[in-house]
């Protein structure tokens, strides 16, 4: 069953001006953060949205739970459109779409006892009294690693290191029994050593609930360990989606060859496939496929037309000129 | 050596050892004897303020510690009791500013839009104002009486309140926290409440502090003009305009002690004020 399908979604964010530039000019400008993404959650599935800074990836999350509203495109859950719902009804929904912050320094209240930051979305869906919510969230935070509960229920978040204030941050997604969660870069601020102890507590969340999650992330070697798909953005769109294995093994798109070359290894290697430049301007993107300026292989194909993301449900990919590459 | 231990061991616990700290208890102190003045002015002063104590202009001497005034009252007595007015107009003001200025900025800056934009632009013209002109002119409307004095000079700290308030709910309702209780689903109430307002509330305290300390002087002007109490209520901005024109016969203790009085207690509040700042200085957390 589809838990969360999204068609053509776009977030255009208008360039703020001055005051003259808007008075000598009509044309409005505009960010293309995010230029027609469409992907589907299945239950139980952790898709992984990977791409580099920038590339609107941690905006597609912010959408997905409602921080952000789409300029265009449509978001579904359980086949039910939420794209434009508003008040109680949002607020219903929200319940069960969820959401972890990269900054755990950030992401907490640092006037607030930790334990409130997780009986508070308990009492806000009116799901426990306080007392049960207090009891709920004790368990919650032994449940992520925060033992003796009672003691890390009184302290303020100052109180805490970075890997126990994203374990708070964790509880308090996990604490409503959503059943989809959008991880934004949740372990790229955690110690190295951290890392893992992070990631296998998210993973325990999921096999428990049977959780959907989109994992966002730039780090290709955590999308590999986590996902089940992995969705690979440029620029605001995806080019190149599929199961992990075809992903990485079978890289279609040169940006995803580029980045898998990109990853630190101790083995050699075969594969070397370059990137040229920077990241062109999404205000002004470049005509024909978006990539075109930094691929090594671009043709005149590729400066005239954007390429469709077609393929199989098993590995789809945007580009004229596929890869026909396998890398161990 | 023995009074600053006895200080530290009374605030250690209530005050973190930081900078700052030192202001903040010269200006508590300062406060509670004023404070204590004016709650046991029955029991310090030597005299009846409103009653004859010795020969009129008599110079400050054993039997009146700070000399006697044009009618024979006592002037020590007189600053003593004059403490209450003072503190009792200028508490209350601020408080019933910082109610009315402290929501108001938190709604109008969490919201924004035109209802920001037109709130934003009443309390600028307001604050455009020099503090005492606008509580004369308030002051003069409303007639003279301690209850007019109070809300005049309330009137005309409320924009104090009000921008401080808005600035950092701006900047506080763009926070990761904040996102993360709207992704959980708390309504606009429920973040204003737990997550805006606690984060403001030591801002709150040190405006409050500084605010006072700027409307004891605005109450000794309006006092002085005669805005607040009439003859012979004791208060140190009335007695200084009563003194006044004996200063010239060099009769210098009528204004003196009074006047010195207004400095000292705005002094302690701009201390505290001024300490708190200094304590919860960004960077600090908690």
């Amino acid at each position: 069953m589809e838990i969360i399908k999204v068609e053509g979604l776009k977030k255009y964010f208008p360039v703020q001006k001055s005051f003259l530039e808007v008075l000598f000019s009509k044309e409005l400008q505009f960010i293309k953060a995010v230029d027609g993404v469409s992907f589907t959650v299945k239950k139980g599935e952790m898709l992984s949205l990977v791409g580099e800074s920038g590339c609107g990836k941690t905006t597609v999350g912010r959408m997905l739970v409602g921080l952000e509203e789409p300029t265009e495109g449509r978001i579904y859950f359980k086949e039910r459109d939420i794209t434009s719902l508003r008040g109680e009804k949002r607020r219903e929904i929200q319940r069960h779409i969820q959401i972890i912050f990269q900054d755990p320094y950030a992401s907490l209240n640092p006037r607030m006892k930790i334990g409130e930051h997780i009986t508070d979305p308990l009492l806000i869906h009116g799901i426990a009294t306080n007392e049960e919510a207090k009891r709920m969230a004790i368990e919650m935070l032994e449940r992520v690693g925060l033992v003796p509960g009672e003691q890390f229920y009184n302290r303020l978040p100052y109180q805490l290191s970075g890997g126990q204030r994203q374990r708070v941050a964790i509880a308090r997604a996990m604490v409503l029994k959503p059943e989809f969660v959008v991880a934004d870069e949740a372990v790229s601020m955690i110690d190295v050593s951290l890392r893992a102890a992070i990631l296998n507590l998210l993973m325990s969340f999921k096999e428990e609930y049977n959780l959907s999650m989109l994992f966002i992330t730039h780090d290709l070697s955590v999308a590999k360990l986590v996902g089940d798909r992995i969705a690979v953005m440029y620029l605001g769109k995806i080019v190149e989606l599929g199961e992990v294995n075809e992903v990485i093994h079978k890289p279609k798109h040169p940006y995803t060859a580029a980045l898998l070359s990109a990853v630190p290894s101790f083995e050699k290697r075969d594969l070397r496939v370059g990137i040229f430049g920077d990241v062109s301007n999404p205000i002004d993107l470049p005509p024909g496929c978006r990539y075109n300026p930094r691929c090594p292989f671009a043709k005149d194909e590729c400066r005239k037309a954007e390429p469709e993301l077609i393929g199989t449900d098993r590995h789809s990919f945007a580009c004229h000129y596929p890869l026909d590459i396998v890398v161990e | 050596m023995q009074v600053k231990n006895l200080a530290t061991k009374i605030f250690r616990p209530i005050i973190p050892e930081a900078e700052g700290r030192n202001m903040v208890i010269a200006g508590m102190i300062i406060v509670a004897i004023v404070l204590f003045m004016a709650i046991f002015a029955d029991i310090i002063s030597p005299y009846d303020p409103t009653k004859l104590a010795g020969k009129p202009l008599s110079p400050p001497s054993a039997q009146n510690l700070m000399g006697t005034d044009n009618l024979g009252r006592d002037v020590f007595s007189r600053v003593i009791y004059g403490s209450r007015i003072v503190l009792m107009v200028v508490f209350s003001a601020s408080l019933v500013s910082m109610s009315i200025g402290v929501p108001i900025g938190l709604i109008s800056g969490y919201f924004g839009g035109k209802l920001d934009r037109a709130i934003s632009m009443i309390m600028d013209s307001m604050y455009a104002f020099p503090s005492l002109i606008l509580a004369i002119a308030i002051a003069a409307v409303l007639g003279p009486s301690v209850v007019n004095a109070v809300v005049a000079i309330s009137v005309v700290y409320v924009p104090t309140y009000f921008r401080m308030t808005r600035g950092q709910t701006l900047s506080l309702k763009s926070r990761l926290f904040v996102e993360a209780a709207r992704a959980a689903g708390a309504g606009n109430l429920r973040i204003m409440r737990r997550y805006i307002f606690p984060n403001l509330v030591t801002t709150v305290i040190v405006v409050f502090s500084l605010s006072i300390a700027d409307a004891i002087l605005t109450e000794a002007g309006l006092s002085f003009l005669g805005f607040i109490v009439t003859a012979p209520t004791p208060d140190w901005g009335f007695d200084l305009s009563s003194g006044r024109p004996y200063l010239p016969s060099g009769y210098w203790w009528m204004i003196t002690f009074p006047g010195a009085m207004v400095m000292i207690l705005a002094l302690g509040f701009a201390l505290i004020g001024e300490g708190l700042s200094e304590l919860y200085a960004p960077g600090r957390e908690r």
